[in-house]
């Protein structure tokens, strides 16, 4: 029972995450955490602002937010970088059309200061269309190998089906925990 | 000397006056003071109601981890006898456990740190118990996690149809190319097969008439000008931007439009449209037609009468009391007759059509 022990058994009691949820709009931000959540997302209509939801999953709190991905929402985005634990970020991967500009907009992001400590998961959504890019293709286009200042995993995920979504969530909060419990 | 009554008059009428002023200020002296103490009364009753909720508690909690002991010890008691539903007997459990956490989280607020860490612990004997009672009694469905499985089994259905769309779909988009893209004045008719579950793409197009006799899986357009689109039911998402002078005739679950200036939309929409950056806009309500639109409709899985063409969210105009000036709805129109325009559009190709054919061989020879 080390030093470092008392220290993570304080920071456990109070288990609480913030999980920012971004990508363009029609990504599927809204329809991934509604699926986390267990509602129903044949409803879902694109997001005027913002969406929050606290869940708890595998004993942890999590706050995650859900901000809207227009053009002329993007430049709001930053005032919700504020002790952010985890990044999601949520690509569509049948929209070839724009993934340009998916790119650009998260290397913005990772040039964030106050997005330095966050880990990073990209979700490649919609994978159940037929004409969607596999997780590996969208890791070369966004050039995410290149990426050294956070934790990052990609993962082929269809929101629709729930394919894959839980166990990358799983990465997600795992890699938090061992960050913030136990360096802290 | 006749003044003297007077003084006193004033005078008395002055003490009268001051009189008054201190009555006032004891009442509310006297008033004051009883609030106070009612609030402190109040305070303490609610302190002892907080006290009880904590015995409440601990009696509540200790009998509900008793029950769920006895329910997991009840397993070993039955011995050899044979055990009915196992699955059912452990969710059941599990159910209470969880509940019995969510209780322990809610009642965080009133108990003390050692309350909560020894009746968290309870809980995790509790839980660690079950799992070593469900090992033992039913080994394999180790990792039957109920999420899990609904998850596959719904892969599992849509996989044969996934199939069949990959079939023809991976040849084309191996590497990505747009259903349509680089047109003038051409009529381009889709059917069914190079519809039905497809993204469909088009890109760079100008005084096309486009028809997607279909249920595509969702539809993008980039660059458009003085084109008409006409779909039939998509099942997701119709993306547009940078249209100009178009008209479009859609039903989709959602509609995008950046970018666009001067663009009809005949529209059936059964979640919203939303448009940014864009002007000039006019909605009115869809009414392209063709043979299987009915079936189409099923097998996209739109609601046919759940229509929100008129609630349109405009990203540049949050404000809610005044309209859009970017959008309107369409009033006193006459619904277009789209066999008509097929024909007229007919029409103005063949025309046109002889000049630019005649120049394209001209450069050929050359």
């Amino acid at each position: 029972m080390g030093f470092l022990t008392v220290l993570k058994k304080m920071r456990q009691k109070e288990k609480e995450m913030r999980i920012l949820l971004l990508g363009l709009d029609n990504a599927g931000k809204t329809t991934i955490l509604k699926r986390f959540n267990g509602e129903p997302i044949d409803t879902i209509s694109p997001t005027l602002g913002f969406n929050i939801k606290t869940l708890e999953h595998n004993g942890y709190t999590l706050n995650m937010w859900d901000v809207g991905g227009q053009k002329s929402l993007r430049s709001y985005w930053r005032n919700y970088f504020e002790c952010t634990d985890g990044l999601v970020w949520v690509v569509d991967s049948a929209d070839r059309m724009r993934l340009d500009t998916c790119k650009q907009e998260l290397q913005i992001l990772l040039q964030e200061e106050r997005l330095a400590g966050a880990t990073l998961l990209v979700l490649c959504n919609k994978q159940d269309l037929p004409g969607a890019l596999n997780s590996n293709e969208i890791k070369e286009i966004l050039c995410l190998d290149e990426i050294t200042t956070h934790h990052w995993l990609v993962v082929g995920v269809s929101a629709v089906t729930g394919e894959k979504l839980l166990s990358s969530m799983d990465w997600l909060i795992a890699d938090i925990a061992k960050r913030i419990f136990t360096l802290d | 000397m006749e003044s003297q009554p007077n003084v006193d008059s004033v005078d008395d009428a002055a003490a009268v006056a001051r009189k008054d002023f201190m009555l006032e200020r004891l009442n509310k002296r006297n008033k004051d003071r009883q609030n106070y103490l009612d609030v402190k009364l109040e305070q303490r009753s609610k302190e002892t109601v907080q006290n009880e909720g904590v015995d409440y508690f601990a009696t509540c909690f200790n009998r509900r981890a008793y029950e769920i002991e006895e329910r997991i010890n009840a397993l070993d008691r039955c011995g050899d006898a044979p055990l009915p539903d196992l699955g059912k007997h452990f969710a059941e459990i599990t159910m209470e456990i969880q509940e019995l956490q969510r209780y322990l989280t809610t009642s965080t607020m009133f108990l003390s740190d050692f309350k909560i860490k020894s009746c968290q612990n309870v809980l995790n004997t509790l839980s660690g118990a079950t799992e070593e009672a469900r090992q033992r009694f039913m080994p394999k469905k180790k990792f039957g996690f109920s999420s899990k499985k609904t998850t596959t089994a719904a892969v599992k259905q849509k996989l044969p149809q996934k199939k069949l769309d990959k079939t023809g779909a991976e040849q084309q988009k191996s590497t990505f190319s747009w259903t349509i893209s680089d047109q003038r004045q051409q009529h381009i008719v889709l059917r069914a097969a190079e519809v039905d579950g497809l993204d469909i793409t088009i890109s760079n197009v100008a005084n096309c008439l486009v028809e997607l006799q279909g249920h595509p899986g969702s539809v993008q357009i980039s660059n458009a000008t003085q084109c008409t689109v006409l779909s039939g039911p998509v099942a997701r998402s119709f993306f547009a931007e940078h249209l100009q002078q178009c008209t479009l005739a859609i039903a989709c679950q959602q509609l995008r439009l950046h970018s666009s200036q001067a663009t009809r939309i005949y529209l059936h929409v059964t979640c919203r449209a939303i448009i940014e950056d864009s002007q000039q806009i006019e909605i009115d309500v869809y009414n392209y037609d063709y043979p299987q639109l009915e079936a189409d409709y099923l097998a996209a899985g739109l609601n046919k009468s759940q229509n929100n063409y008129m609630d349109v969210a405009d990203f540049n105009w949050l404000s809610p009391d005044v309209h859009s000036p970017n959008w309107t709805v369409l009033k006193d129109h006459p619904a277009p007759n789209w066999s008509a325009k097929r024909t007229q559009f007919l029409e103005g190709i063949n025309k046109a059509d002889v000049v630019p054919s005649a120049v394209a061989k001209d450069a050929k020879i050359v």
